[in-house]
Parts: structure tokens; sequence; C-alpha cells
């Protein structure tokens, strides 16, 4: 019946004289880009809506109907439905890219009297009439920003990092055992907890954190697990590393096999020692518990991001008299690990680590830069505090500039 | 003065078992505290749904597990029915799958007392893997992210999704979360999509969200079981029925017993005079 | 070779990603999904590998018959059921798999994280100590928040007296600022730290200063 009656609609359209279908269908219809829509698929349809709705026999019409296709498609996207007398409406999912060139028209949609939002299907499909070719225009396409304005600040003052690191790395690297490191005890204790792990003949635990080789926080983990291993392999100690991630599991395997060929003792490393666990957050930290109980590792090291499994896995590892070590930049879970493990690198220490341990110059000097960009950063807070104080309690000219200074920095 | 060497060595299992009782037996014997006043940020949350007309949207993300039901799960139990009370249209999602069912049950436990019906007051679009990526993506398009509901019908048949298509048609989007997944939806649905988004979340993430609440990235916070009883309790629940207040008072007593601890601790540490002997804190 | 084609790749993917950060556009966007799309398809793989070491140590340990192999038994047994059921019955509500997940995970997580209030307890009991003035103020700050999370355990210490009424009423304000001033405060300086120490982590791996988890002798000793 509804095929009966589109195809009536159909055939009406067909035989309707130009002159009717301008007055009694949309007409008129342009686009352009949505200047408020930075992504580029969002363009603003405007055209002259119907005088007088064209009637069919036995349907009722509800609204205008907005349609969009790439240029040769044979079938029509349905865009929004708006009121009978709406001049303009935005039609989304016009993707840029890879550069198709669309178009859009406008028609007329209707109901089944007493059927309300009950759309008309023909052969399986929603269907309204299709737009009328002088309702459709285009060829068009939607222009999309290529940079976010309001991130203006991060830009600067990231790049402004990046530069300020990478010339002291240049400007430093030769003279890099003049640099001074503040002793950082966590990471003075690792020779010691690797030797006690010698000479007891006991293995120790390695712990990389819980949330994935996407946090950088796993990557130094990964880091330090490289060196760590590079030393033990030298002392044949055993490092157990179970893991709640297989990508992380895949990609320490891969470390510690290079660290045990380095230190020359290729044929000391076993893969199984790198275990995957399950990627269940208490699942895995009864595995590492039961773990801990059994071997009773001489020392157990926790390094990367943490969650409320932290203490859990600490205070077994105090229970089993293993030394143990943390590191995290879980905030959250720090003060856990400075309860229950002999030392914990704190927040940023755990990135330092990978430069403290080895020397390498590279590696010093970037911490020195790092330092020379936090100085900076501090700075511009507290000149911004100031300024945003100076803008709150006092007007003028030189209030206007502090305010601006502040806003500059928003975001959003 | 050996009590306090006594005191000090006291093996950690006679703690576990005080633990134990002072977590079991408000439990048991349904003790209830009176409440305190109800925490701003969680206020913030409720202010902003009461301000919310009928008929608007509220997305739920369920992203917490089993192990951390005990406290997001009676947070989750007061909103959605401060949602359906308040005839506002509730979608949920789960970006953590052993999320998704608690969700699906939690709400269909909630409309069926309150007589609300699946598809028309509240849908349950379930489990998709890919956290940021499904977040970004329906900020393109819900229907493109979620084409079905969880158990399979259409969205576009279901008349709780008319008119829902992106972010742009959802009024708040509420995370209980025990993870960090909260930060993946600041990051992705509120500053690219400009989402208002609030969270409901354990009591010991609690620190690491309070930067957002004051940055306005979020209208609200529910925090931990004190979060779920306040809420409750700005519902008017009774606290014989409030699955939150009953824990908070549970969770009172084993606070009291872990304060009465650290400061008999330190007592016994100092009378003993064992602080003379270690300098290094 | 062996070291420069990954190196290359991961400058490259560590530029696009800092660059698409600042960019609305589409073409972005949609390169910036199709990359998340191959690392969720990597992550598919490397899973088949996750289990493959998951059933090979068990199996091994088994094999050998090595201390505590009987758990290894089950810890096999339980992963082919949950596959076998679920995969062979669906996970449907009131399913099989439906039924285990609710009875058997959801219990046996809770137990888990349920630890914590028990280790918590014996942790705060065996190293809070008024040793320094910095110990003392953490400790006074930590009872403060703790009882002003639940003001209800007050009028149990203090009775319904005027002291207890009065605790009951501005301990959980005096809480509330502690973590909204001193407590954010703190936590800010350690997210600007921890942010730039990432900046400069990301900037060492992205142009091949730090290599050690490719090999290669880059940071190494």
């Amino acid at each position: 019946m509804n095929t009966l009656r589109l195809g009536i609609v159909g055939l009406l359209l067909l035989a309707a004289p130009v002159c009717i279908a301008q007055t009694r269908l949309p007409s008129s219809v342009q686009a352009e880009d949505d200047p408020e829509e930075p992504q580029g698929i969002q363009m603003i349809v405007t055209w002259r809506p119907p005088d007088e709705p064209l009637q069919v026999d036995g349907l009722q019409a509800v609204g205008q109907r907005v349609f969009f296709r790439k240029m040769g498609e044979a079938q029509w996207r349905l865009g929004p439905v708006v009121p009978l007398d709406a001049t303009t409406a935005p039609v989304g999912g016009l993707k840029p890219w890879p550069w198709p060139r669309w178009e859009i028209g406008v028609s007329l949609e209707y109901q089944i009297p007493g059927a309300a939002g009950e759309m008309l299907t023909v052969m399986g499909r929603p269907s309204t009439i299709a737009p009328l070719p002088e309702a459709i225009v285009g060829p068009v396409r939607p222009v999309g920003a290529w940079f976010k304005p309001e991130y203006t600040a991060v830009l600067v003052l990231g790049v402004l990092v990046c530069a300020i690191v990478l010339i002291t790395l240049y400007t430093t690297r030769g003279r890099a055992e003049q640099v001074y490191i503040r002793p950082i005890a966590g990471l003075e204790a690792v020779n010691d907890a690797i030797g006690r792990a010698t000479e007891m003949g006991k293995p120790i635990v390695y712990v990389s954190g819980l949330s994935g080789i996407g946090d950088i926080a796993t990557i130094a983990a990964m880091l330090i697990l490289g060196h760590l291993s590079r030393r033990s392999a030298a002392y044949e100690t055993e490092i157990l590393v179970p893991c709640q991630d297989p990508l992380v599991m895949t990609t320490e395997r891969e470390i510690v096999r290079q660290a045990y060929t380095e230190a020359g003792k290729p044929d000391a490393y076993k893969p199984d020692n790198i275990f995957y666990v399950t990627d269940s957050q208490f699942g895995y930290v009864a595995a590492v518990d039961g773990l801990m109980m059994r071997e009773k590792p001489a020392a157990a090291f926790y390094m990367g991001y943490f969650f409320a499994e932290a203490l859990i896995l600490a205070e077994t590892g105090n229970q089993t008299g293993a030394i143990q070590i943390a590191g995290t930049d879980a905030d959250t879970q720090l003060p856990f690990f400075i309860t229950a493990c002999d030392y914990t690198l704190m927040g940023e220490e755990l990135y330092a680590a990978s430069a403290y341990l080895s020397r390498q110059p590279l590696l010093v000097a970037q911490l020195r830069g790092q330092d020379i960009a936090k100085v900076i950063i501090s700075a511009v807070m507290i000149a911004g505090v100031i300024a945003a104080t100076y803008a709150v309690l006092t007007t003028g000219a030189a209030a206007d500039l502090a305010n601006a200074f502040v806003q500059w920095f928003m975001t959003e | 003065m050996r009590i306090w060497g006594w005191l000090l060595d006291l093996d950690r299992r006679w703690i576990f078992l005080g633990i134990a009782l002072a977590v079991v037996i408000p439990i048991v014997t349904k003790y209830t505290l009176p409440q305190g006043k109800p925490a701003p940020p969680t206020v913030a949350v409720y202010n902003y749904i009461e301000a919310l007309k009928p008929g608007e949207v509220v997305m739920i993300a369920f992203d917490y597990s089993p192990s951390s039901m005990p406290e997001l799960h009676p947070q989750a139990l007061a909103v959605v029915r401060h949602l359906l009370q308040h005839k506002l249209r509730v979608v949920s999602v789960s970006l953590n799958i052993q999320g998704t069912s608690l969700g699906r049950d939690l709400l269909s436990q909630v409309g069926g007392e309150l007589g609300a019906v699946d598809g028309v007051d509240y849908v349950h679009l379930g489990f998709k893997p890919g956290g940021s990526q499904v977040i970004l993506g329906m900020g393109e398009s819900i229907a493109q992210v979620y084409p079905t509901a969880a158990d399979g019908r259409p969205i576009a048949d279901l008349p709780v999704m008319e008119g829902v298509k992106t972010y742009d048609d959802v009024s708040l989007l509420i995370d209980f979360a025990a993870g960090n997944l909260p930060f993946a939806w600041i990051a992705f649905a509120g500053e690219r999509y400009n989402q208002k988004i609030a969270a409901g979340i354990t009591a010991v993430m609690a620190t690491d969200l309070y930067p957002y609440l004051q940055s306005g990235q979020l209208v609200g916070l529910i925090n931990g079981l004190k979060g779920a009883a306040d809420y409750e309790a700005l519902l008017g629940i009774e606290p014989s029925e409030a699955p939150g207040m009953l824990g908070m008072s549970s969770q009172s007593i084993a606070h009291l017993l872990i304060v009465v601890l650290v400061i008999a601790g330190n007592i016994a540490y100092f009378a003993s005079g064992r602080h003379r002997r270690r300098g290094r804190s | 070779m062996r070291l420069q084609i990954p190196l290359l790749i991961t400058f490259l993917a560590g530029v696009f990603m800092a660059v698409q950060f600042f960019v609305p556009h589409d073409l972005g966007v949609t390169a910036y999904t199709e990359l998340l799309n191959w690392g969720r398809i990597i992550g598919a793989f490397a899973l088949v590998l996750g289990i493959h070491s998951l059933l090979r140590t068990h199996l091994e340990k088994i094999r050998r018959r090595r201390h505590d192999w009987p758990y290894s038994m089950v810890a096999i047994v339980s992963f082919v059921f949950m596959v076998v059921i679920g995969i062979g019955f669906g996970s449907d509500p009131g399913s099989a798999f439906d039924w285990l997940f609710n009875y058997v995970q959801v219990p046996l997580d809770a137990t888990m994280f349920a630890l914590l209030a028990f280790f918590i307890a014996s942790a705060a009991f065996r190293t809070f100590r008024a040793r320094s003035t910095e110990a003392t103020l953490l400790l006074v700050a930590a009872i403060v928040v703790m009882l002003g999370r639940v003001p209800g355990s007050l009028l149990v210490l203090f009775g319904q007296t005027g002291v207890g009424e009065w605790l009951h009423s501005t301990m959980p304000d005096v809480s509330e600022w502690i973590m909204n001033f001193p407590s954010v405060a703190a936590k800010r300086g350690i997210i600007f730290g921890v942010a730039l120490g990432s900046i400069a982590t990301a900037l060492r791996i992205m142009l091949g200063i730090e290599r050690s988890h490719l090999g290669g002798g880059g940071g190494g000793e």
C-alpha cells in the first residue's frame, strides 16, 4: 500500500510543472560551510520553503527533509527533518576526505495520518520523495579548519618546552658528567636489591603497572626493566615479570632478551619468566600475591601506573620480607607505596630513573633540560597568579593587560 | 611498659579481625548512623539533574567492575532512581566489559521498581571495546558506534533514542568508574565535544578528580560510599532501604577503629621509647 | 636497518600524534581513529600471544609437577570452561556464562578488593607515626579527612553532646577544605612534574635517544 502511495507521489511530481514544484515543494537550495564546525563535515543549507505544501491523497506532509549524497551516487542519504516553514538546517556527516563532492537536496516528508512517528517504508527502506532537480545544490564541499586557535597557548608552551629540552641536550651532552643529579634513594638501592637476590639465590619480581602499553608510565617502567635485567643478567639472577597486558608482555620479553644478550648471557634468558596472567585487575593481583607467597622473592619492584591494587601488592610483598622498591606517577597510590615499600620513586622520578641508572650523557642532558623547563613554567605560573590577582584587585589599562595575559592561557 | 611493646608488635591478624568485626556487625544489625551534611560536589550533581527538564537525555557510563561495586553500585542506584523519577531519558553504555551486565541489571531493577519502560524511558546500549575511540565515535554519531542496544534491538526503533544523534543531544554524562576512564571522558567527550560530565568514583580516586571539579571540567562529583549515602539522603530514601547509608555505618566504625589504632600506635611508639632508636622518618 | 626503521616509525607516529592534537580537520580525526583501530587489531593479536604464554606456563608447571601444580590445573580448567561456555552458549542474561560471572567472578573480585580495607588498617597502624613535624601534619590531616568522611562516627566517639554535635557538623567542611586546597595544590605540583617528565620521555623515545626498548645500546650502560 505504501509503495503504491509513493508511486502515486512520484508520478504526480514527474507530471508537475516546474512552477508548481517551485511553490509547492522546497526550492532555491544553497549550501555553505558551517563556520562553527571546525572538523569540516557540516554545511548549512538554506532554501525557499513551499508556499503551500504539495498535498497527496492519503498522506500528510509533516516536514521538510534534507538529503545528501556523494556526486555520482544513486541513493540519497537521509539528513535532518525540519518543520514545513523552516528555511535552513545544518547537514552533518559530509566527510571532506578523501575529497568527495557532495550534492544536497531538500524535499517534503510525508506520513500516514494517525501513524505519527512511523516512518513510511518502501522496499524495507525509510523513504520520502526524493528532491527534484530544482531543489538540489552541488557539487559542494565543507571546509575544515587546520588549527584549533584555542590551543595556541598549549602549542606555544609545548614547543617552548621541547625547544628548551633539545637545546639543553645539544649544549650539555659534552659535559654531562658534570651535571649534578640529586641522589634518589630508591635507585641507589637497585644494586642492593639485585645483590640481595643473588646472595639469597631467590628471584626478583617485577610488576610494570596496570595501565597498558599506551601509558608513558608503563614505557618508563619497561625502560627501567631493561636496565635492571642488564644488571641481573650479569649475576644470573632470575627476574619474574607477571604481565597484565599481552602487548606489554611481548615488548618486555624483547627488552629482557636484548639485555641478556648485551650482558653476554643470551643462554640465561628464559622467555617463560615473563608471562601473561590476566587483564582482570584483581585476578592479576591474586596471581601476583600467590606468586610472591610461593616464591618468597628477595626483591620486588612495582614500577608504572597503579590503581587500588597497589597496597595489596606491596603489603603482601612486605609480609614475604622482600626488599621493595616502587615507582609511580599515580599520586593517589603514592601514600600506600611509601607506607609499605622500602623505597618509592615519586612522580617524575620514575621517568628520570632511566637517565639515573645509565648515566648516559644524552639522557642526563635531557634531565637538565627538563629541570630548566620546569623553572620557566613555574615562573610563568607565578606571573599568572600575580597578573590574575592584580586584574581582580585593580582597574585600568595595566589590569586589562594582566587579564589578557591570563586569558591567553585559557584553552576553552 | 611491656604493654607498649606488645601493642607495637601486635600480630596484624588481630587488626584484620577487628576490621572484620567493625564491618560485619553494623551490616548484620542494620545499625545506622546520622548522616552529616552532604558534600558540595555531590549536591552539585543532584542540583544539575534537578535543573534538567523532563524528556532530556542523560547518558550513564557503567565503567566499573564487580570489585568496586560496594562503593559505586549504591551511587549508580541512587542516581538512576533520581533520573527516572525526574522523567529524564536514560541511555547507558559500558566501556568496561564487566560493567555492562552490572548496568543492565541495575537499570532493569530500578526501571521495574519505578514502572519505567525499557526502550521508552531507558535503554542499555552495552559494551564496546576501544575506550577513547568509542567516546570519540559517539561524538560523531552514537548510532554508528551503537547501531543496536545491548539486546540487539536497533536503536532507530527505540523511542528513548529519538533525536539522540551525538553528544549535542545529551544533556549530561555521568561516568561511574574505578579506573582511569573518567579522564578519557573528560579529555575526549568533554574537551572535544563540550559534553557536560559528572563522575561517580571510588573514594581513593577523589584527589585525582578534584582538580577537574575546580576547573569546571566536571559539573559534580559523587565520591565513594559517602557520596552514595549523601545522594540517597538528598533523594529522601529511608536509611534502612538505602545501601549507601547502611554501608556508611560499617565504614564509619571501621574508620573510627583505624583512627583509634593509629593514635594507640603513636602513643605506644613514643611511650616505649622506640622513637629514640629510629631517627629516620 | 633493523634499528633505523623502528626508530623512523616511532618518530613519525609521535610527530603525527602531537600534530593531530592541534588539528580539528576531519583528515586528522579520521587518521587518528584509523591508528587507534590498528592499535586494537595489534592488541587482539597480542592477546593470542598472551593466551599462548598463559597456557604454556601452566602446562609446563603441570608437566614437570612443579610446586603447587594442581593450582595450574585449576587455572587451565577454568580458562577452557569459560571459553566453551561463553562461545558455545552465549553470554546473554540468564545464561551459564552470566551466572558464572555474577556468582563467581563478582564475589572473587570483590573479595580481593576488600583485602584493601584490612591492609590499609594494618599498614596505617604499623607505619603512621608522628616522627617529625611534617609527619605529624600528615597524620592530623589524615585523621581529620577520615573522620570528616564519616561524620556519624564522631557521634559514636563523643556521643550526642555539644562537642559531638559541633564536630559532626564542622568536620565534613574541614575535610572538604583539605581535599579542595592543600591536597589539590600538592596534586597539581605532581601533575606538572609528571607532565614535563612525560614530554621529555616522549621526546627522547621519538628522537631515538632512549632506545633500550629496541636494543642497540642507546641508554645502555
